[in-house]
């Protein structure tokens, strides 16, 4: 549990409980983001990672969303292109800008 | 209200009240099963889906009186609504089998194909803004 108290807005990792397969328990865990204001009920979750005891060993797998990232890059690299071609075009030689 | 329809209408409230204990879990914040799904098991293999959830909803109501006057004049009103939405994307899927825990990543080709289009129109349009303020 990410909460222990009614808040307004909470941001946290909230840890699943153990799940056990054979010789094999894994213990997931995920981002959780919930707003509570009033009548308005917002979440969010989104895997984070899990740990997997296999055999007396235990490993962190992450959770890969590649679908995300490659979105998330992709605004990065056209917001980045428009602040740099915008500095290589000061504004000001137009005829709509007091001068 | 005849037996048929009070079933009817008991089933619903039930049905209703399934729905809101299922959003209370998840909007409390501590339901990690929303993104990891139950285990589904097929032959030696064993799947659980991880997604990432977002719910959302709100209500209003609101009532009102008319203007105090004659007996005849005086009216009331009240209302209420609400309305709420969700949304469940596939992440990933952990598969468990004889050669161990592996995680396999769900690529979603269209919402990437629709982002890298979008991000090539924004800044083609921008190009040519600024092209255009350029030459001027």
């Amino acid at each position: 549990m990410i909460r222990r108290r009614p808040r307004l807005v909470s941001i946290g990792i909230a840890r699943g409980e153990t799940i056990a397969i054979g010789t094999v328990a894994l213990v997931p865990r995920a981002w959780a983001f919930t707003v509570n204001a009033g009548p308005v009920r917002l979440a969010w979750m989104s895997p984070l990672d899990v740990t997997v005891w296999d055999g007396g060993r235990r490993r962190h797998l992450m959770v890969p969303d590649i679908t995300r990232a490659l979105q998330v890059f992709l605004l990065g690299a056209a917001l980045a292109s428009i602040v740099v071609w915008g500095r290589g075009h000061p504004r000001g030689k137009g005829e709509n800008h007091g001068r | 209200m005849d037996d048929e329809q009070k079933d009817f209408a008991l089933s619903v409230d039930e049905d209703a009240e399934e729905r809101l204990q299922a959003m209370e879990l998840l909007f409390s914040g501590g339901d990690v099963t929303a993104a990891f799904g139950e285990p589904v098991t097929t032959g030696a293999y064993t799947v659980i889906t991880a997604a990432e959830v977002a719910v959302g909803g709100g209500f209003g109501s609101g009532s009102g009186h008319g203007p105090a006057g004659t007996s005849e004049d005086k009216g009331s009103g009240g209302g209420g609504g609400g309305g709420g939405g969700s949304n469940a994307r596939p992440v990933a899927a952990i598969v468990i089998g004889p050669e161990g825990v592996t995680i396999r990543p769900i690529f979603d080709y269209t919402k990437v194909g629709l982002a890298f289009i979008t991000a090539l129109g924004a800044m083609w349009i921008m190009m040519g803004r600024m092209r255009r303020f350029g030459h001027r």
